[in-house]
């Protein structure tokens, strides 16, 4: 039975009239990749800012393991979609380590940002990168974050396909080697089936199914 | 590119012989329009005496000083603005009413306030730099925010660290365009304040050198004090802004 890192329970978050969420309940579990899926506007980003604590305005309990989550009114790091993550001024390396006090890699760091293939690129400003790399680099910087969480907000929405399926396998070895629990957002069911172990599906009434990613294959 | 270079420079030498033609055909009064020649040597002559080299580097120093009392100022505002919404709404009115106020306009209420000297000169200099400063600087940081916000509160960025690597680095190019709009400004302002109403303290700059040079009636030190100030507005636009400008042009944007 795997531990649950985040006990999400009658979630419901509102935008004037609008329901968004309505009654989510779930968990998120140790070591999984949980891919929330969902149309626009469906509610998914809204979901994923409140678990990374970017919202703290809604209904109903979001509770965090105890043990994991060295201070918990610490924001969990997040990976977004378009590459405004990267500040223009500064490089590679800079970016990476913009949330830390270290001024150097550590060799941990070091091994982190040499999987992740971007030893040659640390010198370089994100203007000088392909989308992919910006997106390695956003990654990176969630990697060397404390937390065992990373929270995914589209990431690979303006990549084209190839470099969006090599993203994909890396993400997979994240997951493998360093152990991360992620929460994956996005509109693509083949990416879905790809990515999760889990996949959960907000409807247009603001509930949230969560199924098996063989369940939700065969469907 | 180089077409241009070639249209400027025939522009300058049509423009040279002209003048030179006029002044040998004794077109106009020699008095009034003296040869280039004569020019060239009272601008020289200034130069070596001190008298138009202190004008210039006092002239420099004092936009200098206005520049960065403008920034401190114009900053301390900006962060202040960005605190309450109401202080947002205040600065915008204050801006609404000063902005359109040129500081050549404010000068003989300043000169009741301060008297005649430098502290007035400086004033009317800051009034003329800190509101187009204020205003590119508090646009870049509304910008800033709508964009790289979310990565100070992702990542929970120190205020210290959100201000330093987000706001003031990301406002370079909006200080940048400040400073060319506000320079330009205060430098009219300057020499307009020391030139129209004679106000100097200790030291004088280029505009009390001009009302000196108009007074001695002398036209080849009114056309030197001229170049001089038509060389540091080059200097300055061309050479110092254009380089920063270059500099950062890639990396911001």
């Amino acid at each position: 039975m795997k531990k649950a890192l985040i006990t999400v329970e009658n979630l419901t978050k509102s935008y004037g009239q609008t329901t968004i969420l309505n009654q989510v309940s779930f968990e998120l579990l140790e070591g999984e990749i949980l891919v929330v899926l969902g149309a626009s506007g469906a509610g998914k980003t809204t979901l994923l800012n409140i678990l990374s604590r970017l919202e703290r305005d809604y209904e109903g309990s979001v509770k965090y393991a105890g043990d994991i989550f060295k201070d918990k009114t610490v924001p969990l790091p997040v990976v977004f979609q378009d590459f405004d993550q990267l500040l223009p001024w500064y490089t590679v390396k800079e970016n990476i380590l913009l949330p830390f006090e270290r001024k150097e890699f550590t060799p941990e760091d070091k091994e982190i940002i040499d999987f992740l293939g971007l030893l040659e690129d640390l010198q370089k400003y994100p203007h000088e990168l392909s989308g992919g790399m910006k997106q390695r680099t956003a990654i990176g910087r969630s990697l060397l974050s404390d937390g065992c969480c990373i929270f995914m907000d589209e990431p690979f929405g303006s990549l084209d396909n190839q470099r969006r399926q090599q993203l994909q396998v890396l993400i997979l070895e994240i997951n493998k080697r360093y152990g991360r629990t992620i929460l994956f957002i996005t509109h693509d069911i083949e990416e879905a089936r790809f990515l999760a172990h889990r996949i959960g599906e907000i409807d247009s009434r603001g509930r949230l199914s969560i199924v098996d990613k063989a369940v939700y294959s065969s469907s | 590119m180089v077409r241009t270079k070639w249209h400027r420079l025939i522009f300058m030498i049509l423009l040279i012989v002209f003048w030179e033609g006029a002044v040998q055909l004794k077109f106009y009064n020699p008095a009034l329009l003296p040869s280039i020649s004569l020019i060239i040597e009272s601008f020289i002559k200034g130069l070596i005496s001190g008298e138009l080299s202190r004008a210039i580097f006092y002239s420099l120093l004092v936009i200098a000083k206005g520049l960065s009392i403008s920034f401190a100022i114009a900053s301390a505002l900006v962060l202040l603005s960005r605190a309450k919404a109401w202080l947002d709404d205040l600065l915008t009115l204050v801006m609404t009413i000063a902005h359109p106020l040129p500081g050549i306009a404010i000068l003989p209420l300043v000169i009741l306030w301060f008297g005649i000297g430098e502290k007035a000169i400086l004033f009317v200099v800051v009034h003329s730099m800190l509101w187009p400063i204020v205003l590119t600087l508090r646009e870049g940081v509304i910008r800033l925010h709508q964009q790289y916000a979310r990565i100070g509160t992702a990542f929970n960025l120190t205020l210290k660290k959100r201000i330093y690597h987000l706001y003031f680095m990301g406002s370079m190019p909006s200080l940048l365009t400040g400073a060319k709009m506000g320079w330009s400004r205060g430098w009219r302002a300057f020499i307009s304040a020391e030139m129209v109403f004679g106000i100097v303290g200790e030291r004088s700059g280029l505009g009390w050198y001009l009302f000196e040079q108009r007074v001695y009636f002398d036209a080849p030190g009114l056309y030197a004090g001229l170049i001089a100030i038509i060389m540091c507005g080059v200097l300055i636009e061309k050479v110092l802004f254009e380089k920063i400008e270059k500099g950062i042009g890639l990396r911001w944007s």
